[in-house]
């Protein structure tokens, strides 16, 4: 089972990197080409996600799987080989459809090896696994000062670590699904109000970002690694707390971390150190919701319909970067002041508590209890050994 | 040197025939001139104050609490009943917020200090009182003192029916809780209760051989030892009031078959003292 974790994980990875890339190539062509290239990327992932979602249970998952791999090892190669904004735009399309192809897969694996007791704490394990392997991948860029060509290599070589969970573990469906199981609206609606959280911190996140002006770059550079180096670690803390208090906290903890972080980060005056610590409490956020948006889809859907919700629950945030990417922000940020958009931040922030707090907890009180009565079960055995040996 | 025993009737679901089963052994065996004391552990849903119809001044619960000692709340019905041995009864209260604090206000740390508080009790109810048997009545299910008088017995009964329910129900509890609790030296079996055989219509009347089948089926099927089996009597169910039918019916053919039970686990307790020795 963890098997496939890798699989997950080096997607993730990917997927930070992409936008590096994206921006180191583009000195090769036009300003307008690096803006093209990064909203054909994330519109292609979005299209394909949803195409695959909605057509994914008659494919074989493998075989999936498999080509998505391949085509994105493929174009990754190809980005160092070719060069011009024509070859650029093909190849931006083409790694987006290989992403768009493999998420809603692998994310589903995840669900289907996992059990609602434990898949907090699992997905916990695939976030730390991820961005440690981000953080240590940005060190070596930072420190090998990798030219484009070794950045293209490496990530390469991050893409290809997941041919070997392939490798090794037949991702075959579920036997037991023959039958189809048809989702209710029901269903949707508590998955909806979870949505709803995210849609409003992905919107909340992405204005951020755009909050930091780009005389930042070093510190955003340093305070980005901080920021995964915090995901991996409050991914997992925030895996163990979903699987014993339920998903909701770490949802809510996450919102109070970035609220502080919008408080003193960007609220005031902005300056160097608080743009590091804005990115160091949007860590804590990031990490603690990757987990539980990994794990309610799971909890909510039924083998046959996982795709569809893993699709639906990342392409948000995606969604918000691929409006940034075709909106010219400056601009907007040339008629609002910072202030105002930090405090429409904030009322984001308040917005998005709301369908917290009326969400469904996935993690059914009766298993928190059963999780409870376990751990009494081994205390009373002590307390009786005790009591033996005093005999 | 006490050789009094703890047994413990519990089952995974309700309605199973702990309390019947446990009231009319710990009768039987008082009866028979054995010193006895059975404790209504079911503290979620108390039940012996009603059979008996008795109001004590002090519970179970207030000792847990440490607001009594053992004595404070054992009540003596040997000479009432007519009984040659002892039998004495410790009851926990049916009032409703004594309920709820036990089940809800208290934690897992409270539940530990009153399980090492129920622990003396029964040291103390052996080497004081020179008790035989003491009766533990438990709540169904996995909960804080179902798990504790598990874990505080000596034998273990599992009272179940036949029913697959009961059975995939017994088999999961046996996973998650006696299998870690048994290994500190309680031994665990199983009693069949309202198994088929004493029906009014032909077809379901006891066949030759029939219920020793049944019982060699369980014990593979849960891998537990069955100490005996006891059909569902009608008059038993229907009953409004059963009340120790082992001593008042003598004749009836449940108490036949309790009898035929209380001597098992007799035997079986001279049996593991000798192994002991
Ligand atoms: N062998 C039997 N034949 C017929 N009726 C029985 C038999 N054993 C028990 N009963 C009846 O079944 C009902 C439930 O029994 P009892 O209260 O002993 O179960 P319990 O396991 O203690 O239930 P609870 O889990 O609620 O404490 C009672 O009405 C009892 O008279
Ligand atoms: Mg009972």
């Amino acid at each position: 089972m963890l098997l496939n974790l890798g699989a997950l994980s080096w997607f993730f990875v990917f997927n930070n990197y992409m936008e590096e890339t994206f921006t180191a190539l583009t000195p090769n062509a036009t300003d307008w080409g690096s803006h093209i290239g990064n909203s054909l990327f994330y519109g292609s992932i979005i299209f394909w996600s949803i195409a695959i979602s909605f057509i994914g249970e008659r494919i074989n998952r493998r075989k999936l799987l498999f080509t998505s791999i391949i085509l994105g090892i493929l174009t990754t190669i190809l980005l160092g080989l070719l060069e011009g904004t024509f070859f650029i735009t093909i190849i931006s399309v083409l790694m987006g459809t290989s992403l768009g192809l493999g998420l809603p897969s692998s994310m589903a694996l995840v669900a289907d090896y996992t059990i609602v007791e434990n898949r907090g704490r699992i997905s916990g394990i695939i976030l730390l696994g991820t961005f440690i392997v981000a953080s240590v991948s940005m060190g070596i860029c930072g420190i090998l000062e990798l030219d484009i060509l070794g950045l293209i290599l490496l990530l390469s070589v991050l893409r290809s670590i997941s041919i070997f969970a392939l490798v090794m573990e037949k991702f075959d469906r579920p036997p037991s699904i023959g039958k189809k199981i048809r989702l209710h609206l029901y269903d949707y609606k508590d998955f909806f109000v979870y949505l709803c959280t995210f849609l409003l911190f992905s919107i909340a996140s992405g204005l951020a970002w755009s909050l930091i002006p780009d005389n930042y770059e070093p510190q955003v550079a340093f305070g980005n690694t901080l920021r995964f180096v915090l995901m991996a670690v409050f991914g997992a803390v925030a895996g163990v707390m979903a699987d014993r208090f339920g998903r909701k906290q770490p949802i809510i903890i996450g919102l109070a971390a970035l609220g502080i972080g919008f408080l003193l980060g960007l609220g005031f005056n902005l300056s160097g150190e608080s743009v590091i610590l804005y990115l160091t409490l949007s860590g804590i956020t990031w990490g603690s919701f990757f987990v539980v948006f990994l794990a309610v889809p799971g909890d909510l859907s039924f083998p046959s319909s996982r795709e569809k919700f893993y699709a639906f629950i990342y392409i948000f945030p995606l969604f918000g970067q691929f409006l940034i990417s075709i909106i010219p922000v400056d601009a907007l940020l040339r008629i609002l002041h910072p202030e105002v958009i930090s405090q429409i931040l904030g009322v984001f922030l308040f917005l998005a508590i709301y369908p917290v707090l009326r969400a469904k907890e996935t993690l059914t009180e009766s298993k928190i209890q059963e999780r409870k009565m376990k751990e009494y079960v081994e205390r009373v055995g002590k307390v009786i050994q005790e009591t033996e040996e005093e005999k | 040197m006490s050789a009094g025993k703890a047994l413990a009737f519990h089952s995974y679901k309700g309605g199973t025939g702990k309390t019947t089963i446990a009231t009319n052994l710990a009768a039987f065996y008082a009866k028979i001139g054995m010193r006895v004391c059975l404790l209504d552990c079911d503290l979620y849903a108390p039940s012996l104050t009603t059979y008996f119809r008795k109001t004590p001044e002090s519970y179970i619960n207030n000792l847990l609490a440490g607001e009594a000692e053992i004595s404070d709340i054992l009540v003596d019905v040997s000479s009432e009943l007519g009984l040659n041995g002892k039998l004495l009864l410790g009851f926990s209260s049916p009032r409703k917020v004594d309920i709820h604090e036990i089940e809800i206000r208290h934690d897992m740390k409270w539940q530990l200090a009153a399980l090492r508080r129920f622990l003396a009790a029964k040291k103390e109810l052996f080497s004081e009182y020179k008790l035989d048997y003491v009766f533990f009545d438990t709540s169904p299910g996995i909960r804080y003192w179902s798990v504790n008088c598990i874990a505080a017995a000596d034998f273990l009964f599992l009272t179940m029916r036949a029913s697959d329910m009961d059975i995939e129900g017994t088999k999961k509890m046996i996973k998650e809780v006696y299998e870690s609790l048994t290994k500190f030296g309680s031994k665990c079996f199983v009693i069949l209760n309202k198994v088929p055989g004493a029906s009014p219509i032909k077809k379901f009347q006891e066949k030759a051989n029939e219920r020793v089948l049944l019982e060699k089926d369980i014990e593979k099927s849960i891998g537990i030892k069955v100490t005996g089996s006891i059909p569902c009597f009608c008059d038993v169910q229907f009953n409004k009031h059963e009340f120790l039918s082992a001593i008042n019916q003598p004749k009836h053919r449940f108490s036949k078959n309790l009898r035929d039970i209380a001597n098992k686990i007799n035997g079986m307790n001279q049996r593991f003292q000798v192994d002991e020795e």
